[in-house]
């Protein structure tokens, strides 16, 4: 800090006595801006952390919050998750993985195709185009859910012109195949990744497409060669991020889930509020927090290498 | 100049779209409308008309989930958006040790399953008698709706200058005063888009209500589970009541699109 006065600059001191009312200026900032923080902090702590720390010591037994649960430590639950003859719940973990991965790999397919489209063919309704790309971000999950059942179920249009055109009749909402979860969740997820993948391919400098084009790259070798290579990082991070919101969405799973094998929020509300087996709503629920926080470490990890890249 | 056939293809590909992201609206919009529709004539009802939304509103617990809905998404706006303001600008504008610890607690819901939530707060909620209580959803309401609001307000802070701030303490301002008169009214772009996702998050929340309100507390979502089969299959009521979320929700979010600057955008990808 420099004093300015009567066209000659002080050096920068600090008037005797006013050091302790900084500091003491300084503590009351700091004081402040905690307790400007203190009801989010407390909020989050007392209805997120908590409860997570409860279902945690639940599912091993050490804590008798709900009636049925085992008194002292044990590892009943996860013997039971991973050990049951048949592996009913290992094969709905695995169900629910396949059915989300799926449905995560062909939304950001189809959102990837749909931005590059516009990006090539510029056409003259893009407006439109973009508007509707982006209409399914603000439908509700469970209004999606529920407008795609009255098309997948079996008096639907789809199963209807299905029987009428082709002469077969094929279970598209709660089936065991998942496939009522993979098109409803195609249909609300492919946005996120047109989004994204839209905002990349703006961003990216139209220069180096025209060197391309002028050393007589055929468009196939630009997506190939420009477009893929600098894109590729927002593919994968939308992918992670639809599968993240897919795998522990519970309304998609709830009108079209399969009634087996179970979506693995379908199988905790049945464990749990419908079959009263806490053990196993609370094990089941600590193993899906796991493997959700796993996948927005990945999501996570990709954007900061993205950011890292775009840096450099 | 484009070759015809090639603006043709592209209108046909424009009209795919549309009609794949149309679809499914139109036919909640017919069923809502459907007065008949028999089942030998199934690509298209008979008679249209309003009587499923005259049937709706005559139903005494459709007009309860309407005010259920409405005043604890008001209830949960006006909450999360004094918490969001208070941190938002801590979290915002400041740089000190525990701000990234603080922010992805905050983020947590993002992964967060709302089912296993539920559970977690089941008992406790229990013990504590919060459970089918109106205040009891409106706090688990807020869970989900805060880290949307925060990204928002928190991206309109930072696109603030510090200057602004500095200028007004070195006035004499005290930090409230800061807040109130410098901050509140540069901010209120990502306050009214904070708002609008607190308020659309907390209608259509489901599973949260489901748990922890129903039968007492019971919103519109639920009721629209309830026509879906899980009491009796009646996609008619269901649809009108999905007009009665979709239509707000939308018009909504793209009002918040119009408020979100590109910096809230940015905070909101953290």
């Amino acid at each position: 800090m420099s004093c300015v006065g009567a066209g000659n600059t002080l050096p920068p001191r600090v008037i005797k006595g006013t050091a302790p009312m900084i500091k003491l200026s300084v503590r009351k900032d700091l004081l402040t801006d905690w307790l400007l923080l203190a009801p989010l902090t407390l909020f989050y702590v007392s209805m997120v952390i908590v409860p997570l720390i409860l279902i945690f010591l639940c599912s091993l037994g050490l804590l008798p919050l709900t009636p049925g649960l085992p008194q002292g430590f044990s590892l009943e639950g996860y013997r039971r998750f991973f050990f049951t003859s048949g592996a009913p719940y290992l094969f709905s973990f695995g169900f629910t993985f396949l059915v989300t991965l799926v449905a995560a790999l062909l939304a950001t397919l189809m959102g990837y195709t749909m931005a590059l489209f516009l990006k090539l063919r510029k056409p003259r309704w893009s407006k439109l185009f973009i508007s509707m790309a982006r209409f399914p971000l603000f439908v509700p999950y469970l209004i999606a859910s529920f407008m795609w059942w009255t098309l997948l179920y079996p008096k639907g249009y789809i199963p209807m012109i299905l029987k009428n055109a082709f002469g077969f009749f094929t279970p598209l909402t709660n089936d065991p195949y998942g496939l009522g979860i993979i098109i409803c969740a195609i249909w609300m997820k492919f946005s996120v990744a047109f989004s994204i993948m839209h905002s990349q391919f703006q961003m990216l400098d139209p220069d180096l497409e025209a060197a391309a084009r002028n050393l007589g790259a055929s468009t196939w070798q630009v997506i190939r060669k420009i477009y893929f290579p600098l894109t590729i990082y927002g593919a994968l991070s939308s992918a992670a991020a639809i599968f993240l919101s897919v795998f522990i969405a519970f309304s998609i799973a709830f009108v079209h889930g399969a009634s087996w094998p179970r979506f693995l929020s379908m199988l905790i509300y049945r464990d749990a509020v419908e079959r009263g087996d806490w053990i196993m709503g609370y094990t089941i629920s600590v193993i899906y927090v796991f493997v959700a926080f796993f996948i927005s470490f990945i999501y996570m990890k990709i954007l900061t290498s993205h950011e890292r890249r775009r840096a450099r | 100049m484009k070759s015809l056939r090639k603006q043709f293809v592209d209108l046909i590909v424009t009209l795919l779209v549309f009609i794949y992201v149309i679809a499914p609206v139109a036919m909640i919009i017919m069923y809502a409308f459907a007065e008949k529709w028999y089942a030998w004539h199934w690509w298209a009802p008979q008679k249209l008309g309003f009587k499923w939304f005259k049937d709706s509103m005559l139903l005494q617990e459709i007009p309860r989930a309407l005010f259920y809905s409405y005043t604890i998404a008001l209830v949960v706006t006006s909450v999360t958006l004094i918490i969001a303001f208070c941190s938002g600008y801590v979290l915002g504008t400041k740089r000190f040790r525990g701000r990234s610890l603080i922010d992805q607690i905050a983020n947590l819901p993002f992964a967060f399953p709302a089912i296993v939530l539920g559970i977690a707060l089941l008992p406790i909620y229990s013990r504590i008698g919060l459970l089918r209580n109106y205040w009891g959803v409106v706090l688990v309401h807020m869970v989900g709706a805060i880290p949307y609001t925060l990204r928002a307000v928190i991206g309109s802070f930072r696109s603030i200058p510090p200057e602004l701030e500095e200028a007004a303490r070195n006035l004499g301002a005290n930090k409230l005063k800061t807040l109130y008169k410098i901050y509140l009214p540069l901010t209120w772009p990502g306050l009214v888009a904070g708002a609008i996702f607190a308020f659309t998050w907390s209608l259509n929340e489901f599973v949260l209500t489901l748990l922890l309100g129903f039968p007492t507390i019971f919103t519109l979502p639920v009721n629209i589970s309830q026509y879906m089969g899980e009491y009796f299959l009646s996609p008619q009521r269901a649809a009108v009541l999905g007009l009665f979320l979709l239509i707000p929700t939308v018009a909504l979010l793209l009002v918040a699109e119009k408020y979100l600057t590109p910096e809230s955008m940015g905070g909101g990808l953290g």
